[in-house]
């Protein structure tokens, strides 16, 4: 016996434990499975009205899908009605059953009840897959044309679904798009806004210029709306005429701005007139100020108008609406780079909302007032950012630190300061920190020769302080500076003006870093850095040799096989006294893991192991091809083989005794002589034809380095003396548009690169939109080493991110 | 783009869930629970928007029930706002006085009110007269 929904819904209701609620809604479920298997065609309806509701609260309900289907085939509305709500709640386009409504969805489409063709254009608008967009666009196009208002604004925005689902339709509804902008009902007028809207999304070159021609029909649209007494009452928000079409058009204009100073310079008046006539006392007025705003600042406007634009979010910003403060943050992040003047006079407001107890505001605020930051106002500005480190919430701490790291690389008024930042950084928010910026703070230490005995001693006493709850990156800075620069910690060497003398001993040194170490819970990570540091130490520490010895062996044990090699490999080396003192010494400055800006000059003479990523690799490059969470461009392979190219001369001598230690210890020592030219296998491969060049030819064919998802890149070459000239075309083949296009490119170091910007980030689809990049490279060991290089590239696609790395070495010849 | 509208009460029950983008009935749980939690743990003085996935959540509380919209995070929270208000006040109209417990008894005829204000993730219709004569249209079809 089928009960009626309230029924159901009442019962489920008087459950007092989940339980019974499981309860009811089995005995329910099986009921309805035995009635879809009966075909009880009187009460399908209302079976699928309660698999709905079993559906939302969360119940499995795959069983009813067919049943939905086989409704919207009957002929009466109210079945169909209920069909269609069914097949929205229960499907979604990823479902291969949907294939099978298409046939019924056309028929509906097709006939002559506009309240079925109603619910025909709601269904696909909501639940439409690329494939039915294909089917049923032209039935789609014909509603488009109807007469009647209704179906007019339905399958204008179903037309935006089915655009999104196959962007090759684009061209399609070309014409019908052009056309419903002139009509004059406010309903088909959201709707074909939103239409042109979506298509300039999806083709930021053609399909702007077609709505570009149509941009007067827009200018006249919101002056007629923004006239006074004028457009019907029942689109009125309280006062202000019809927002959500006003806000609509704003964005549209903005789209078709942008880039055209003819067009911007057409509507300038009227958004002077939105800006300085709409009510400000309203949310709905505010959000049409504030999509003004943000259309003067991103067209090609001028300056009056644009103060206009900065004014509304000044007034935003004082507003006691925390919602306009959000908003106006948001959008000043974009004025920064136009106009700082403009935003600095905001300062204080902004700073204090740095500490706003709405995390939403904060996140903004911080992003704001980090572009603000410059040379003189760090200082004062990071006592606040750190001081606030302390009180803030675990969400946002990594975004703060993250800040806080980018603005004391950029803005380090002194090496001191530098450091007493970093480390107060580290105490405080070290869990949080990335590997990337703590590595950039070991390499500025290493690079920076005076500050090596303050920043060693200000760090063991962090280690010290707080030895039970530091986090992984202070003990890996901490640990590896004390085993460098060891010997400068104790003699006090390059003590600063107000330095506090630090009086300790060699033992209480090794003391503490084997506390670190007796830790029950420290991260493998660390243990690999004390290992190492105690080894630096021994030598450092001549004295106390045999008591470092002593603790490395314990590890030769260890279950943990890296830190078992270590300790087993250190041990050996105690054996050969001659060499060690070579192996151990301080390391040389440590390159940035840059590869653009690693320019041959700074490559040392003795190169520094694993340069490429101090803190993903190990320090003697015991694991070469490790893992490496920061994105480095410059792998530890394509290092080694710079290396072996700058350097097979400049070698030290003595150390023959010790090459097969060296080669057990990968890049761990300097390359030995010759071992770069000819007998290197493996700069032999990857060098290709690094050993005879055939004579320069002056054409050379293009390569398609890279070709998936229907991105392609292909690189054409030409030559300038001693400069090879890489014009990178990127483009899409794939139906769906490419957006946020990014190329970066990592070379080794005897090559220079040079990238130019690329001509735009957007890959429109099917080959729509090609996309430039102009890079340089002169080659310093022409003739002996083949270009090559490491590309990262990442866009979006179809809602998803990608990001690849790809290695090219099919460079032709010659180059 | 709206990739869903949530409405739920403060204890975390789902009034309405409606989707549109896909996800799988796990993702669908998981984000109705998380912003739940989110939105229910604010302060009532803090914005109505929070970061979720890249993406905004735009919030606002009526009584009992929290109405959410998951939007882009260059779309214009204002006017979600608004977006919210005339979706309530429709609702209101209708069930003349809306309670929790028309929704719950009436949760198909939700569905119907919000198909009639969005389609495809974007706003339909602005007016809410347009749509309540629309609504008693359809009833008298029926």
């Amino acid at each position: 016996m089928t009960t009626p929904l309230r029924d159901l819904i009442r019962r489920v209701r008087e459950c007092k434990t989940a339980a019974e609620e499981r309860a009811v809604v089995a005995k329910e479920s099986a009921h309805l499975r035995d009635s879809f298997k009966k075909e009880d065609v009187a009460n399908r309806h209302r079976n699928i009205a309660k698999l709905m509701y079993l559906h939302m609260l969360g119940y499995p309900t795959h069983f009813g899908q067919m049943e939905c289907l086989k409704l919207i085939a009957r002929p009466s509305f109210a079945e169909k009605r209920i069909g269609y709500l069914g097949l929205m709640a229960l499907l979604d386009e990823k479902q291969e059953i949907l294939m099978l409504v298409t046939n019924s969805i056309q028929q509906d489409l097709k006939g002559k009840n506009q309240y079925t063709m109603g619910l025909a254009l709601c269904a696909l608008g909501n639940i439409c897959s690329a494939e039915m967009a294909r089917d049923l666009v032209v039935d789609v196009k014909k509603l488009m044309k109807s007469s009647m208002i209704y179906l007019k604004k339905k399958s204008a925005i179903c037309a935006v679904r089915l655009v999104q689902k196959a962007p090759e339709l684009l061209l399609d509804f070309k014409d019908e798009a052009l056309a419903l902008l002139d009509e004059r009902s406010h309903g088909v007028l959201l709707g074909a806004v939103t239409l042109a809207l979506e298509l300039c999304k999806l083709d930021p070159v053609e399909a702007v210029g077609w709505f570009r021609a149509k941009v007067h029909n827009l200018i006249k649209m919101l002056k007629h709306l923004t006239t006074s007494g004028s457009g019907s009452a029942d689109h009125n928000v309280r006062g202000v005429p019809d927002p959500f079409l006003q806000v609509q058009i704003l964005h549209l204009l903005r789209l078709l701005g942008k880039g055209s100073p003819e067009i911007s310079d057409v509507m300038s008046d009227v958004l002077a007139q939105v800006a300085s006539n709409t009510d400000a006392s309203k949310n709905a007025g505010c959000a049409v100020l504030y999509e003004c705003a943000k259309t003067i600042i991103e067209i090609e406007s001028t300056g009056g108008l644009k103060v206009l634009a900065v004014n509304i979010l000044g007034k935003f910003l004082g507003h006691r609406d925390n919602n306009m403060k959000y908003v106006a943050l948001d959008t000043l992040i974009k004025v920064v780079t136009i106009d700082p003047k403009a935003v600095q006079r905001h300062k204080n407001v902004i700073v204090q909302c740095v500490q706003d107890a709405d995390i939403s505001i904060r996140m903004r605020a911080l992003e704001l007032a980090c572009a603000l930051v410059n040379e003189n106002n760090v200082e004062v500005f990071m006592e606040v950012l750190l001081q606030f480190m302390e009180d803030s919430e675990v969400a946002f701490k990594p975004k703060l630190v993250e800040k806080i790291c980018e603005l004391v690389e950029g803005f380090a008024q002194s090496p001191q300061w530098h450091v007493d930042t970093m480390v107060e950084l580290l105490e405080k928010g070290g869990a949080y920190m990335q590997d990337r910026s703590a590595r950039s703070f070991l390499v500025m230490i290493s690079s920076t020769e005076s500050i090596q005995g303050y920043a060693v001693r200000k760090l063991y006493r962090a280690l010290f302080d707080n030895l039970d709850q530091s986090s992984t990156n202070l003990l890996t800075v901490a640990l590896w500076c004390v085993g460098e620069f060891g010997g400068k910690l104790l003699s006090g060497e390059g003590q600063l003006a107000d330095e506090i003398p630090l009086k300790v001993t060699e033992s209480e040194v090794i003391s503490l870093v084997e506390q670190v170490m007796k830790q029950g819970s420290q991260s493998d990570e660390v243990m690999e850095y004390s290992l190492t540091s105690l080894v630096k130490l021994s030598e450092r520490f001549s004295s106390n040799e045999a008591r470092i010895q002593g603790t490395i062996s314990k590890y030769k044990k260890s279950s943990l096989l890296e830190l078992q090699q270590r300790a087993c490999e250190f041990d050996r080396l105690f054996k050969h006294g001659r060499i060690r003192s070579q192996l151990l010494e301080t390391m040389p400055s440590l390159l940035s893991g840059d590869g653009e800006e690693a320019s041959q000059g700074d490559a040392p003479a003795n190169p520094a192991p694993a340069g490429g990523d101090l803190l993903g690799d190990d320090i003697l490059g015991l694991d070469l091809g490790g893992g490496d969470a920061a994105p480095s461009p410059v792998d530890a392979l394509t290092d080694l083989l710079g290396e072996a190219a700058v350097s097979p001369t400049s070698a030290p001598s003595g150390q023959q005794g010790g090459a097969d230690l060296m080669d057990m210890l990968g890049g761990g020592g300097p390359v030995p002589a010759g071992a770069g030219q000819a007998s290197d296998p493996l700069s032999d491969l990857l060098g290709g034809g690094s050993g005879a060049s055939p004579p320069p030819s002056p054409t050379f064919p293009p390569a398609v380095v890279y070709d998936k998802n229907g991105v392609s890149i292909q690189f054409s070459f030409a030559k300038e003396s001693n400069q090879v000239i890489i014009t990178a075309a990127y483009q899409n083949s794939s139906p769906a548009p490419v957006t946020d296009f990014v190329l970066q490119a990592a070379v080794p170091k005897y090559l220079q690169l040079k990238m130019e910007p690329a001509t735009g980030n957007q890959l429109g689809p099917l080959g729509s939109g090609a996309v430039q990049q102009i890079m340089r490279v002169v080659n310093s060991l022409e003739g002996q080493k083949a270009i090559m290089m490491r590309l990262k590239i990442t866009y979006a696609c179809n809602g998803g991110q990608v990001s690849e790395m790809v290695e090219v070495k099919n460079f032709p010849q010659g180059l | 783009m709206i990739r869903f509208i949530l409405l739920q009460n403060r204890q975390g029950r789902t009034r309405l869930a409606k989707y549109y983008v896909p996800f799988t009935d796990a993702e669908k749980h998981k984000i109705e629970h998380e912003v739940h939690r989110m939105v229910s743990g604010r302060d009532q003085k803090f914005t109505n928007f929070v970061d979720y996935q890249n993406r905004k959540i735009i919030y606002r509380r009526y009584a009992g029930l929290y109405f959410s919209l998951c939007v882009d995070s260059s779309d214009n929270e204002l006017v979600c706002l608004e977006i919210i208000h005339l979706f309530v006040e429709i609702l209101d109209h209708y069930f003349s006085n809306v309670r929790e417990l028309d929704l719950v008894y009436n949760f198909h005829k939700v569905f119907a009110i919000t198909d009639e204000l969005v389609l495809s993730g974007e706003l339909q219709e602005s007016s809410k007269k347009v749509i309540l004569d629309r609504l008693g249209l359809l009833e008298k079809i029926e």
